[in-house]
């Protein structure tokens, strides 16, 4: 982890310097313990701050689009970004959807071993005695006020690590290895069947128990990559597509078509899991998305640069046994 | 009945069933619950349902009075006639609640109450409710209230003030509402004596102690006068835009307010609103006043640490420390008060 953030910081540092980037997007300290915060910098000095270890979760790929929509010069200004495998498909996504060119970014790629939930972690200690955290290839100590306590990693990891297939950044221009292993998912998930599995008034029970939760702060769209979109669905007024309440049905119809825009280019990061303040399980219905894209398209959004988007190109191979005839 | 006593009631630990119980004959009670550690907020019945070593709720108390949506009015075009939603009113008890969010419950009132026309259904729900404060011992690392004028012991909101001493709460009327309460009850109680409050003073300043002042917050307001100051583009870079921190915040009372209209009728209803929204202040040519993320987090911090102020005369920031737990990106309101106050 120290050799990964000392070579992101020279290389970072190197790439400001020559003036190949304009500026890099990465990780800074946070200001609690278990957090770190995306940091933009600009300057050799101001690379020292980077930091790399198991608790980097954002996803920086989502001010990718924002940045290169209000920078004036489009050809000249270069992006530096570090990507974990997740980020790196979400920024293939961004470029096959011409939200930015290839050549207007730099990207750090780094092999992810997998990262740590920290509310995972904080569930599990008094959360306002922790001090400070260690971390080692396998480990994670929490300092407090009460004494120490080690977690393990792979116990404790993000959700969508514990299946990821693609640790490795799919893209890059420069890739920097941990210590670690890149973590290389053996299990598959089987949260959608286990759901799917559950009789349907059970199903819809737990849709609503989980959407219920929602206070609509937008968080989950806020910080998924893909949506980028100008204006909203949900902001729209004229029409407005559906109510401004927390009302269950105003907060399904919002989750139901956020999802649905994602079919086929969501890359299962769990970022908006992560930055749900209220914990909803939105990987439930994401997944499902994920899954039913793979089994149809054998498309893995993110995976192959080459590869045209499903839902914007057309086989004849593509199955169709999802048109039914009415009853 | 409570007697009056000038240094306060000492109740033993032990007694806190009776006084609950006591309690329930007159008032709904709601408090910090046990049912998710202290997290929320919930109607309590027995005094065992209480987690009163709770830190701080996870959402702020503010929706008792401001729900995040309340129907104001239901209409009808056919017979031309609107019905009113009038509020549910009963005798309410929030019990147990931190200072800070009692604090931010009086500026509430200010916004809501102060001038005219005051707002009539918030004012219901506010009427009916008293609120019994809970002083802090222990302080999270995320509060940062002695900083903002509040502290571990702050008693504006409160009806009645309790501080938990080693096995018994000393519990303070402050208000003629929390006299009534006191009226209210039956449950033993001693007259807090001179020892009684030298403890208490020693645990608050334990607290006081622990909640770290960081900044001279004199000099950042100052700052803020400078509204196109230099620091908001790079304060706002890392800022996704989403609501959490505005809707967590047991101050922020923003609200929208739409017809749902189906038809003939509908009604017209009342949500919250965030300044962090591309559809707040979007006027109808087009227009908007706050375009970007960076004009809309300079809205936010400056409603709580100037215009309010100018309004108001008050901070509208507890130092609560909700909006730095949740925030996605760790944006730690802290940090840019130091960071605006440490501009040259």
């Amino acid at each position: 982890m120290k050799r990964a953030e000392h070579e992101i910081r020279s290389n970072v540092g190197k790439l400001l310097k020559q003036k190949k980037i304009d500026v890099f997007i990465g990780y800074e300290k946070g200001t609690l313990p278990l957090r770190t915060s995306p940091c933009f910098v600009s300057s050799e000095k101001e690379a020292r701050k980077l930091i790399w270890n198991s608790f980097c979760t954002n996803n920086l790929a989502v001010y990718l689009p924002h940045i290169m929509s209000r920078v004036k010069n489009k050809r000249s200004t270069r992006v530096g970004i570090i990507c974990k495998g997740c980020d790196s498909r979400s920024l293939v996504e961004l470029i096959k959807e011409k939200q930015l060119t290839r050549d207007q970014i730099y990207i750090i790629g780094i092999s992810c071993s997998g990262m740590v939930d920290y509310k995972r972690i904080l569930s599990q200690v008094n959360s306002d005695e922790v001090i400070g955290v260690d971390e080692t290839a396998d480990e994670i100590t929490v300092r407090s006020k009460e004494g120490e306590r080690v977690f393990s990693k792979e116990e404790n990891l993000c959700e969508p690590c514990r299946t990821c297939k693609h640790a490795v950044p799919t893209v890059y221009d420069m890739l920097i290895r941990t210590a670690q292993q890149p973590r290389q998912a053996t299990t598959s998930d089987s949260t959608v069947h286990d759901f799917l599995m559950k009789p349907r008034e059970e199903r819809w029970q737990i849709l609503e128990q989980e959407l219920g939760q929602c206070i609509r702060c937008y968080a989950c769209r806020n910080a998924c990559p893909n949506c980028y979109c100008k204006e909203c669905f949900a902001e729209q007024t004229k029409p407005r597509w559906f109510g401004v309440t927390t009302d269950l049905t105003d907060i399904i119809f919002y989750h139901t078509i956020r999802i649905f825009h994602q079919a086929g280019r969501c890359v299962d990061c769990g970022a908006c899991v992560r930055a749900c303040p209220m914990n909803i399980n939105l990987r439930l219905f994401t997944r499902m998305l994920v899954d039913e894209v793979k089994e149809r398209f054998g498309y893995e959004p993110g995976v192959a640069p080459e590869e045209l988007q499903p839902l914007a190109t057309y086989s004849a191979k593509d199955k169709q046994d999802f048109m039914i005839e009415p009853e | 009945m409570v007697k009056r006593e000038r240094l306060g009631v000492i109740l033993s630990e032990s007694r806190l069933p009776e006084l609950i119980a006591s309690l329930t004959e007159t008032y709904r009670i709601f408090g910090p619950s046990k049912k998710d550690d202290g997290e929320s907020f919930a109607a309590i019945h027995k005094s065992e349902e209480l987690a009163l070593d709770y830190g701080n709720t996870k959402m702020s108390p503010k929706g008792f009075f401001f729900p995040q949506t309340e129907s104001l009015m239901w209409y009808d075009s056919a017979d031309k006639k609107a019905k009113q939603d009038k509020p549910e009113v009963q005798p309410t008890l929030l019990f147990g609640l931190r200072p800070c969010d009692a604090l931010a419950i009086s500026y509430l009132d200010k916004v809501f109450l102060s001038n005219e026309p005051q707002d009539p259904y918030y004012r219901q729900r506010r009427e009916a409710t008293k609120i019994v404060c809970l002083a802090c011992n222990s302080p999270s690392p995320t509060c940062f209230c002695t900083t903002v004028g509040c502290g571990p012991d702050s008693e504006k909101g409160a009806d009645i003030m309790m501080y938990k001493l080693n096995d018994r709460y000393l519990m303070k009327a402050l208000t003629p509402g929390g006299e009534e309460i006191f009226t209210n009850i039956d449950v033993e109680t001693e007259p807090a004596t001179s020892q009684d409050i030298v403890e208490k003073d020693d645990l608050v300043n334990k607290a006081c102690q622990m909640v770290k002042r960081f900044v001279d917050i004199d000099e950042f307001k100052e700052k803020l006068n400078n509204f196109q100051g230099p620091w908001w583009e790079k304060l706002a870079q890392k800022c996704l835009g989403c609501g959490i921190c505005t809707y967590f915040c047991p101050t922020c009372h923003c609200f929208d307010v739409t017809d749902e209209v189906v038809k003939q009728s509908g009604r017209r209803v009342r949500t919250w609103d965030s300044c962090m929204y591309p559809l707040f202040t979007l006027h109808a040519s087009g227009h908007n006043p706050r375009p970007g993320i960076k004009e809309r987090m300079r809205q936010r911090i400056m409603h709580k640490f100037n215009y309010a102020v100018e309004y108001y005369g008050e901070t509208f920031c507890v130092g609560c420390g909700r909006c730095i737990i949740h925030c996605p990106v760790n944006i730690d309101i802290r940090q840019i008060i130091m960071d605006i106050a440490e501009e040259r």
